[in-house]
């Protein structure tokens, strides 16, 4: 470790941060259907849209309502999107003369795509047609983020009304979001990308004639337009199978940290946003830290385990002080700890080196930042309502320690909102934990695994979190491409996504409907670092105590392994 | 996935579309219709957790 890693690491985070109050500003005034500078071009494509599809902009959803039109237009994307890639081989833009998908891919991918997941089990340059890359899952790449951001929205909404009922409309959230914030930022960062040397043609492959004298065939694609959405929707799918790491979608150092930045804007962004719908700017402040400080630990933790030498290294006394193995030459440990951190605390999932070969605690870090939740800063839009269960946690904890009525935002906190709470919280070790539980002593899933003991369990775990918390991100050494692991990584998504969204949804009805009570001397203060400090301490807590005991067989075990290796025992 | 051929062997020129949909289809209508079924209904089946909730 030296100064100038730890500058790299503090400068990507602040910039980040620093972001999300422009971009946060702008997003409330779409949220909040205020004019904005692209209104003379955009409003009327807004209103083509709406009379297309017949949506009344004026009606107001009650959370149900919101719910089941979410659920709904998620199901019919992922029908649409299942077709795509089964029928890939009839379908325009094909240049490869690839063949449709397997029944078990096509049910894997689309749900990872519809779900903001975007976990490959297969390698995309040899497996998906153009067509099926951009009409197929970048399309899904705008619209499952524009689905998140919208839940956000509503969940805001919630904590603004008086004894309300409405959340907002989701069409109306859907078509605003993509239309005013997703499409501009994707065409500036995408126009970004191709003046710093991203491919972005439609022309099939390149050929290449090595100096062995063999021919080598490299796919192109769209890169640049499906990289800024990659990264601006915390998708992560990548167009490549190396994903970030592949020189073609991030060639340099500005890359990565326009790739990195954008990852975590929007998500810090929300919270902003939903500070100015619920008249609680500081509160959002608090959040904001909160998120912000985890990064930063994250950071440190990768960046103090990757700058260790490694085992393998000391067994041929050839011991370096940085473990290069996974890691970009031109990035290094450093942007590759900042990176993992972010990726991992935003749903984000996109990778510039391969977690698998991280050290043991490096690798559980990063695994820990998915199973605390995706709320540092989590999915654009999801990690903002999963942040506001946590709050509302917190603040239910503090009331039950002091004796004082749990308030948040000026509305009471009861029983009632409490449980929709946990029911949302629950979902993630029900899925996380049953499914490895489950696999790791299944014969059909630990064919799939390239390593035993306890980095085997490693590859499992972390599978099922990032299929549960929406990630994507995997440790490469599962062969993930099996109707097991495809059929039952895509149940863990379609839970992890729907199972915490709709009790969420429905805390946002529930807490709607309260009065907005004004703050009293027995409210709980929570933009101070009192609260920044409970809010930390209830989401290590219930990540600790959900999961420590799995991390503790798993990347833990592995740790001392390594440290009785390098001592020779 | 089963292709007509003539006798010597050729790939008979039948447009493609009308080969291999109903090929493919025919091989994994199964796999398609519970997969489909999987993936959309356990979707829909939130909707329902949903209208649960609202009564709870």
């Amino acid at each position: 470790m030296d100064a100038r890693g730890w500058t790299e690491i503090l400068f990507t985070i602040g910039v980040t941060v620093a972001l999300a109050w422009p971009l946060g500003m702008y997003m409330a005034r779409i949220w909040k259907g205020e004019r904005t500078w692209l209104d003379p071009v955009l409003r009327p494509v807004e209103g083509v849209l709406y009379k297309a599809f017949g949506v009344d902009p004026k009606s107001n959803q009650n959370w149900l309502a919101y719910a089941v039109s979410m659920l709904a237009f998620s199901a019919a994307s992922f029908v649409v999107l299942y077709l795509i890639l089964r029928f890939q081989n009839l379908l325009p833009l094909n240049p490869q003369g690839f063949p449709g998908t397997s029944p078990d891919l096509a049910f894997n991918t689309a749900i990872s795509f519809v779900t903001n997941t975007n976990w490959q089990s297969y390698v995309p340059e040899a497996t998906l047609s153009t067509f099926s890359q951009m009409a197929g899952l970048t399309s899904h790449n705008f619209l499952s983020a524009a689905a998140g951001i919208a839940m956000a929205a509503a969940v805001a909404r919630a904590f603004s009304l008086n004894r309300g009922e409405g959340l907002g409309n989701f069409w109306v959230d859907l078509t605003r979001i993509s239309l005013y914030l997703l499409l501009p930022l994707s065409i500036i960062v995408a126009l970004v990308f191709v003046a710093l040397g991203e491919p972005q043609t439609l022309a099939g492959s390149a050929i290449a004639h090595t100096m062995e004298g063999a021919k080598q065939t490299i796919s192109l694609y769209p890169t640049a337009s499906q990289e800024a959405i990659k990264q601006i929707g915390t998708n992560g799918g990548g167009i490549f199978n190396a994903n970030s790491a592949h020189p073609f979608e991030n060639p340099n150092a500005w890359t990565n940290l326009i790739e990195i930045v954008a990852m975590n804007a929007l998500g810090y962004a929300c919270v902003v946003a939903f500070g100015i719908l619920a008249f609680a700017k500081k509160d959002a402040r608090a959040l904001v830290a909160v998120m912000a400080l985890f990064v930063l630990g994250a950071s440190g933790v990768i960046y103090a385990t990757e700058t260790q030498p490694a085992p393998a290294m000391h067994a041929v006394h050839a011991a370096t002080a940085v473990n290069m193995e996974g890691k970009e030459v031109r990035f290094g440990a450093p942007s590759t700890a900042v990176w993992a951190a972010n990726t991992t605390g935003a749903s984000d999932g996109g990778v510039n080196g391969m977690h698998d070969s991280f050290m043991p605690l490096g690798g559980g870090m990063a695994m820990f930042m998915i199973q605390l939740g995706e709320i540092l800063p989590g999915g654009v839009g999801s990690g903002l309502y999963g942040m506001v269960v946590m709050a509302l946690i917190a603040v239910f904890v503090a009331g039950l320690m002091v004796g004082r009525t749990p308030e948040y935002l000026g509305k009471k906190i009861e029983a009632r909102e409490v449980k929709f709470a946990m029911l949302a919280v629950l979902i993630l070790p029900l899925s996380i934990l049953g499914f490895a539980g489950v696999a790791a002593v299944l014969p059909v899933a630990l064919k799939g695994l390239e390593n035993s003991g306890p980095h085997g369990l490693s590859e499992i775990l972390y599978a099922y979190s990032s299929a549960t918390g929406n990630n994507g991100s995997a440790f490469a050494g599962l062969s993930a491409n099996t109707p097991w692991w495809n059929s039952t990584l895509g149940i863990a998504m379609l839970l992890g996504r729907f199972g915490y969204v709709v009790p969420v949804l429905a805390m946002a009805g529930s807490i709607a409907a309260k009065p907005k009570l004004e703050p009293s001397v027995g409210t709980l203060p929570t933009h101070g670092p009192l609260f920044i400090g409970l809010l930390i301490g209830v989401i290590l807590i219930m990540g600790g105590l959900q999961f420590f005991p799995a991390q503790a067989l798993g990347p833990i075990v592995e740790h001392f392994q390594v440290l009785a290796a390098i001592a020779g025992r | 996935m089963s292709v007509n051929t003539v006798p010597n062997g050729a790939l008979t020129h039948i447009p493609r579309i009308s080969v291999t949909i109903p090929t493919l289809w025919r091989e994994n209508a199964v796999s398609d219709l519970i997969y489909l079924l999987a993936g959309a209904g356990v979707v829909l089946i939130f909707a329902g957790y949903a209208a649960l909730l609202r009564r709870a």
